[in-house]
Formats: structure tokens, sequence, C-alpha cells
């Protein structure tokens, strides 16, 4: 009964658009007083959940992306990218899904991508005949790679409170990705099929060549990165630092980056890490009121109960994560829904890298449907569209992204496979 | 979430029309504020550089022949506490917080702005008592240190204390803000706003 009042209470909470920290932090701190709890039990479990080393990541990762994006690498991987497919039929939307692909390397947030990526890339394809929609649609849903592909900011919360291996996470999601890009390649070739006014680009060796000396050194970034952490000189933490450092250096050389913008820098990756941290550890502290109520285990009992399949179990998850990602941010839902999850999926014997890869994917499907489908906000914010616009542009993108779930799902050594290989 | 659907109104600036000393105060809290609020955004800003600063030592000092410094975990550990909490009341000027904002679009702007202010009041009561919590936490807590560093708990608590004060104080005044002049934009996040 107290378990069903706290969660209708949150639930009342984020409906009246009290922010997500806030709406677990209250309820948290109420239930622990009337328990007759000390005062400061409530502050230490919230601080100490932020303090965890393995989260250092994210602020790190964050970072790296902010510094990405103000040493102007988006625009170099779209000259690159663009003198390559330019010539192809539709090339400007496999150049999308391509720049969205190289730049997840180092980036691992959607909303950074689609904000940085749709003023470089929509323009270009307006000019050569492309329609908005599809413009909006290639630019959002390629989005999503950058929280699935290496280094990701969902993937670095889920190992945090799975007590997975962030390397292993890292190299299970490196397949589905390539999946995801390909699936979106296929929807593209399918559509600009209808667009018969598009303009084409004249392809030469030489323009190659030069775009692709300009992406040669950015591209060394996940080489650091992941390399890094595959190969065993650091942890992901520290190649997060690593990565961000290097990113750095390229900023400088390229002359895009002065010393007097690092305060800016610095505090635009500390408010958006902000803004995930708190979030964070609010969930530890209901994370614990919940743990006292016994409610995973009673969820636990709950969903054995339905099947004892780990195939069922993961087509379940699928569909509970795309119906909550439509509401909610991928982060409070991660942070709630993973130690729920995690003990039933244990005793299904289905592997946690799997449940990762399926929930962020899933969850990162939630950034494109309304009513609160982030990347949308952003893109109908920089387009200046309306926002029906940009999710009727991405709606045929979605289909080969449940695909890549089902996919895994059915044949999980499609995220398996890698750790395996690596050892990991 | 969401940008903000009824775009804002700015708080009228009629600080000509007002009286002389009714300008010179309002002139003094927005210095006080604008003061407050760059005293938190360099406390983040010091945060992030220094969990940057001590992961990267920490990654070269593995393979370069430097002198291991084993407090440089601790220390971006308490970092990224200060970062989180410092961060929080600015935040909360800036709309800057994930909310789900499905209210927003409502067709009634009375209504989303009732929901609003409300739930601005809500954030001032919730952050109110995390700063009572808290402070109740560096008066327990004075007596431990950190295992590395040595550095006393209380000060670890008494920086998150600073973002929790503020975060009430600044959700207050939003509150009387929003119920006067709508929820603001979520701004660039490194500019400094007046609340």
């Amino acid at each position: 009964m107290t378990s069903l009042l706290l969660v209708v209470t949150i639930m009342a909470l984020l409906t009246l658009r009290v922010p997500v920290a806030f709406a677990f932090l209250g309820p948290g701190l109420g239930y622990l007083l009337l328990e007759g709890q000390s005062l400061g039990l409530p502050m230490r479990l919230v601080a100490d959940a932020t303090g965890n080393f393995v989260l250092l990541a994210v602020p790190l990762f964050i970072l790296l992306g902010v510094v990405a994006n103000h040493a102007g690498i988006a625009d170099r991987l779209f000259d690159f990218a663009l003198a390559l497919f330019g010539r192809v039929r539709g090339g400007l939307g496999y150049v999308s899904v391509g720049v969205s692909l190289g730049f997840s390397w180092m980036s691992g947030s959607a909303v950074a991508d689609a904000a940085a990526l749709s003023k470089v890339e929509i323009p270009p394809m307006l000019r050569a005949g492309y329609s908005r929609r599809f413009g909006l649609g290639v630019v959002g849903a390629s989005a999503l790679i950058a929280p699935v592909m290496p280094p990701s900011i969902p993937a670095v919360i889920f190992a945090g409170i799975a007590a997975v291996s962030t390397g292993a996470l890292f190299a299970a999601s490196v397949v589905p990705a390539l999946l995801m890009v390909l699936g979106l390649c296929v929807v593209v070739f399918l559509l600009v099929r209808r667009q018969p006014d598009i303009r084409h680009i004249g392809f030469s060796w030489a323009r190659v060549a030069e775009t692709g000396k300009r992406v040669v050194l950015p591209l060394g970034a996940p080489v650091v990165i992941l390399g890094g952490i595959l190969g065993g000189l650091f942890t992901p933490t520290e190649a997060a630092a690593v990565g961000a450092a290097y990113m750095m250096a390229l900023g400088f050389g390229y002359r895009k980056l002065k010393v007097r913008d690092l305060p800016k820098i610095f505090v635009e990756t500390a408010l958006s890490t902000a803004s995930i941290m708190l979030i964070v550890s609010s969930a530890a502290l209901l994370g614990y009121v919940l743990a006292l109520e016994r409610v995973p285990q009673a969820l636990s009992q709950l969903v054995l109960g339905i099947t004892d399949d780990g195939t069922v179990f993961l087509l379940l998850v699928l569909l509970l994560m795309l119906v909550l990602g439509t509401v909610g941010d991928a982060t409070p839902i991660l942070v709630l829904v993973v130690p729920i999850l995690m003990p039933i999926a244990l005793a299904l014997g289905v592997d946690p890298l799997v449940l990762g890869v399926v929930m962020i994917i899933s969850l990162m499907i939630g950034l494109l449907s309304p009513p609160v489908g982030t990347v949308l906000f952003v893109l109908s914010s920089t387009q200046r569209v309306p926002v029906g616009e940009v999710f009727w542009g991405v709606l045929p993108f979605i289909v080969p992204l449940i695909l890549v779930c089902l996919l895994i799902i059915f044949f999980p050594g499609i995220a398996t496979w890698l750790p395996a290989q690596l050892g990991l | 979430m969401s940008p903000a659907e009824n775009p804002p109104e700015n708080p009228p600036e009629n600080l000509a029309e007002s009286p002389p000393g009714e300008r010179g105060t309002r002139r003094g809290i927005g210095s006080l504020v604008r003061l407050l609020t760059a005293v938190e955004l360099g406390i983040t800003c010091l945060a992030a550089a220094m969990i940057f600063g001590l992961i990267l030592f920490q990654a070269a000092q593995r393979y370069l022949p430097v002198p291991s410094i084993v407090w440089a975990g601790e220390l971006s550990q308490f970092a990224l506490i200060w970062l989180t909490f410092v961060a929080a009341g600015v935040l909360v000027t800036r709309n800057g917080h994930i909310a789900i904002e499905l209210i927003d679009t409502l067709p009634s702007p009375v209504v989303v702005r009732v929901v609003q202010t409300f739930a601005m009041a809500l954030v001032a009561l919730i952050a109110g008592a995390f700063a009572w919590a808290c402070w109740e936490l560096v008066y327990s807590a004075g007596f431990l240190t950190s295992p590395a560093l040595g550095l006393p708990m209380s000060w670890v608590y008494g920086i998150a204390l600073i973002g929790l004060v503020s975060a009430t104080i600044r959700a207050a005044v939003g509150t009387v803000r929003v119920a006067r002049f709508g929820m603001p934009a979520t701004g660039d996040a490194t500019e400094v706003e007046v609340p």
C-alpha cells in the first residue's frame, strides 16, 4: 500500500511538471522521515550515489562531445562524407547517416548530435532538392546512433547501475549500432526513389583526398578511446579524459578553440552533467526506498509468474521501454528500471549486455516520438518547423530501429559476439 | 525535456518608470544575484576542470615516471558531488532540469501557468527540505574525514549545501516570477542570467 502511494505521488509530481530529480527526492525524503530514519540519511545516500567512480565517465564523455562540437569536427566529417557519397543517388541521405556514425564515436548524446548536425546537413539537402521532411527524418533518426555507439552516456549509466563492465557494454553496442546504420541506409534508399528531382554532386578523387586528410586526426579519437579501453590501457573513465584531451589538442591545432573558450566549455559540460547526475542520485534514494518496500522482489515474482522465457521477457522489456520512452527521459527510466529488471534477467538467463543494448536502443527511440521526444523538439527549434512535420519525417526511420531491437532479442549473439571475441 | 511550447513573456524592464529608491534596490538585487550566479558557475567550472585534470593525471601517472597521487580519484568523486549540487540552483533558474513538459501543451495558458507555478513552489519546498537534511549531515559528519585526502566530510557536504540553499531561494523567487511572467525558456547553459 505504501509503495503504491509512493508511485502514485511520484507520477502525480511528474505530471505536474516537477523536475524528475525533485519528483524522486521529495517522496523519498518524506518516506524515510515517516519511517523514523535520521534526517542526514537521505542526503548521504544521494551524495554517495553521485560520487560513484564509474559515473565520473559521464562528465568526461559530455566534455568530449562539447569539445568536438566547438572544434568544428562535424563540418570536417560532413565535407568528407559529401565528397565520398555526393554522386550516389540520394547521396546526402547517406552522408547524413555516415556523418552521424563518424560523430557518434566522439559524442554519446543524441540531442547534441541532432543539434550540431542538423544545422550542417539540412540546408544543403534542401538546396539539392530533397524534401524537408526527408532531411528532418534522416538527421533525427541518425542522431540515435550516438547514444548507442560507444562512447555512449546511457551505456555508462546502465553499466554503473547494473554493475557490468562498461568496456564490455561498449563492445556489445558496436554491432547493433552498425545494424542501425544499415537499416537507416535501406530506408534512405527506399525513400529517395520517390524523389526524382534531387540533384547530385560531382565526384573527384582530389576532393576525397583533400577532405579525407582533414578527418584523419579526428577519426583518431575513437581509436584512442576504444583502443585504450579494449587494449586495457585505460579504464573507460580515464579513456574519456584522454579522448577529451586529444580532442582539445585538435581544437587548438585547428585554431577553432582558444584558451579563453575553456571556461565556457567546462560550464556547458557541468550543467549538462548536473541535470543527468541529479536524476541518477535522486533515483538512488528512491531505489533504497523501493528496496525497503521489497518492490523489486514483488515485481520479479509478478514477471516470473507471466513468463519463464528470456526471449518473451526481452520482448516485454522492449514494449515497456518503447512506451516509457515516449513519456520519459532515458536517464530516469534507466536508473529506476534497471535495478528491478536485472535480477529478473539473471533469473531467466538473459545476458545483462543484451538487456542493456535492447533497453538503450528502445529508450532512444522515445527521443523520436511525441509527446516529449527531445530530438523532435531540437530539430523543430533549429529548423523552425512544427514538431508534427519532424515526427512525420522520422516515422519511416523508426521501423528499422525497432527491427534491430527484435534482431538482438532473437539473435543475442549480435550483442554478445564482439565482447566474447575481445575476452570481455 | 522539451523547450516550453508557450513562449515566455520577459519581465518588464521598467526601471525607468520605478521610483528612484525601488530602482536602486532592484539594481542592487540584480547585481547580487549576478554575482552569486557567477560564483556558482565558477565552482561548477572549476569542479568540471578538476575532474578532467585529475582523471587525466591518474591515467598518465601509470605510464609516466611521476609520483602517484592516491587521492586523485577521491577528489574527482567529490568534485562530481560539488558540480552536481552547486549547478542544481542555476538549473532551476535556467529551466534546465529535466522535466516532463506534457502540461505545457495544454491549450489554456492560465492552467499552464498555474501548474508551472505550483511545480516551482514544490521544487522550493523539496530543495529546502534537502538543504535542511544536508545541514544535518554537515553537522553530524563533522568528525569524519575522507580516507585518502583526509578532507573533513563536513566540507564535502558543505559545498553541496551551497547549491541546495541556492536552489531553494531560486525556486522560491522563481515561483513568484513564473506566476507573474510564465516559465523562462530553456536558455544557453553558460549565460549568466538575473533570476
